[in-house]
């Protein structure tokens, strides 16, 4: 797969936000995504705070998720919603303000350029910003990031990323089939993106420190997070599509997509 | 006794008919192997196995696919509820959608129906 047959972008993305209880930040990202021009959806994954109503104050769409799926239901459900709306290409941001949505346009460029399915915004892939890591986490990013560049057979330093810019046919693929069961759906999605033959680069980002709210992350949270994602990863291999209804969901939505995109 | 507690449980609606009934064939195929069981403690012996044992191994034998069985049957209520909740978020941004274009239009009548008059 690389990418579509011609290597234009769609002039319009859509920037998927998936947000739980980032009322605090998410109208900023919304607001700085809006003033570059692009359309923006916040999926809210059962917000128990205000999330929903900021997001959409700030003028994105906002999809409220009744129960909390997980970052992975959260983009799968906005990934639907672009191949809804006829959209061949999405930016995923995250919603807590860590990444700067002024890197989106040279992401953009650098898929047209080296034609690829997946730009993957990476904290590490150059010397110059250092992103500060824990020693731990940072080694059980590299293992990840291993585990990651064997499935796209590329170089990836950043897995667990969640600033990507992805299009179709991967978008369709991930639209009905996205990785949603356990939390590592950022290596787990690269590694479905890499059994669909998928071409993934990286792009260099700066990303901000938190600005509200602690990582969940701890020292044996982190070693089983690495043990869980490789072992799904090893069960990934040959698994059958999914049968139920994704296939639907899709095909109900080819009649929302006779709306324009807006 | 476990024939006894899925009746009562399935009446008592805690239990859906379908693994009531599938509760209940195991009851009955408990009842209708217990014979069996001591027939084959027999040759369970000749392989080394106590009666107690060999039975225990074949109960756990048993349970553990039955677990197994829930748990296919659990994946796909979970997969379901995922694909619902989503369902439900893209029909609900879909009919705000229609709601503002619905209130738009009324709008845009009402000034021109004003207009007219």
């Amino acid at each position: 797969m690389t990418g579509s047959n011609n290597a234009e972008v769609s002039p319009n993305p859509l920037v998927i936000i998936p947000a739980l209880n980032e009322a605090r930040s998410v109208s900023q990202v919304v607001s700085m995504a809006r003033s570059l021009g692009y359309v923006v959806c916040v999926v809210d994954d059962g917000s128990t705070d205000m999330t929903a109503q900021t997001a959409r104050s700030a003028g994105a769409t906002v999809l409220r998720l009744p129960l909390n799926l997980g970052v992975g239901g959260a983009l799968r459900c906005g990934f639907r919603y672009a191949v809804a709306k006829g959209y061949s290409t999405v930016v995923q941001v995250d919603g807590d303000g860590q990444h700067n949505p002024n890197d989106i346009p040279a992401m953009l460029k650098r898929m047209v350029s080296s034609d690829a399915d997946m730009v993957i915004g990476s904290r590490f892939i150059t010397t110059e910003h250092r992103y500060p890591v824990a020693h731990g986490r940072r080694f059980a990013m590299r293992v990840l990031a291993w585990r990651a560049s064997r499935s796209v057979r590329a170089q990836i330093t950043d897995a667990t990323s969640g600033f990507r810019v992805i299009r179709a046919p991967l978008l369709g693929y991930f639209a009905a089939d996205y990785p949603v069961e356990y939390l590592g759906d950022t290596v787990e999605a690269l590694i479905a993106a890499g059994y669909h033959g998928a071409r993934v680069v990286e792009h260099p980002i700066q990303m901000s420190p938190r600005r509200h709210g602690d990582s969940s992350a701890g020292v044996m949270a982190g070693v089983w997070y690495v043990v869980r994602v490789l072992l799904a990863a090893s069960l990934m291999r040959g698994r059958s599509a999914r049968r139920t209804s994704g296939q639907t969901l899709l095909g109900h939505d080819e009649e929302l997509s006779a709306s324009p995109v807006t | 006794m476990l024939l006894i507690s899925t009746v009562v449980l399935v009446r008592k609606r805690l239990l859906s008919i379908r693994y009531g009934l599938g509760w209940i064939t195991v009851s009955l195929g408990g009842i209708a192997g217990a014979p069996l069981l001591v027939l084959l403690s027999g040759q369970a012996r000749k392989l080394g196995f106590t009666p107690t044992g060999f039975s225990l191994g074949v109960f756990i034998t048993f349970l553990g696919l039955l677990c197994l069985q829930l748990s296919i049957s659990l994946s796909g209520l979970h997969n379901a509820i995922q694909d619902l909740a989503e369902h439900c978020a893209l029909v609900e941004e879909r009919v705000r959608g229609l709601e503002t274009r619905g209130e738009a239009t009324k709008d845009s009548q009402t000034v021109a129906h004003k207009e007219s008059g």
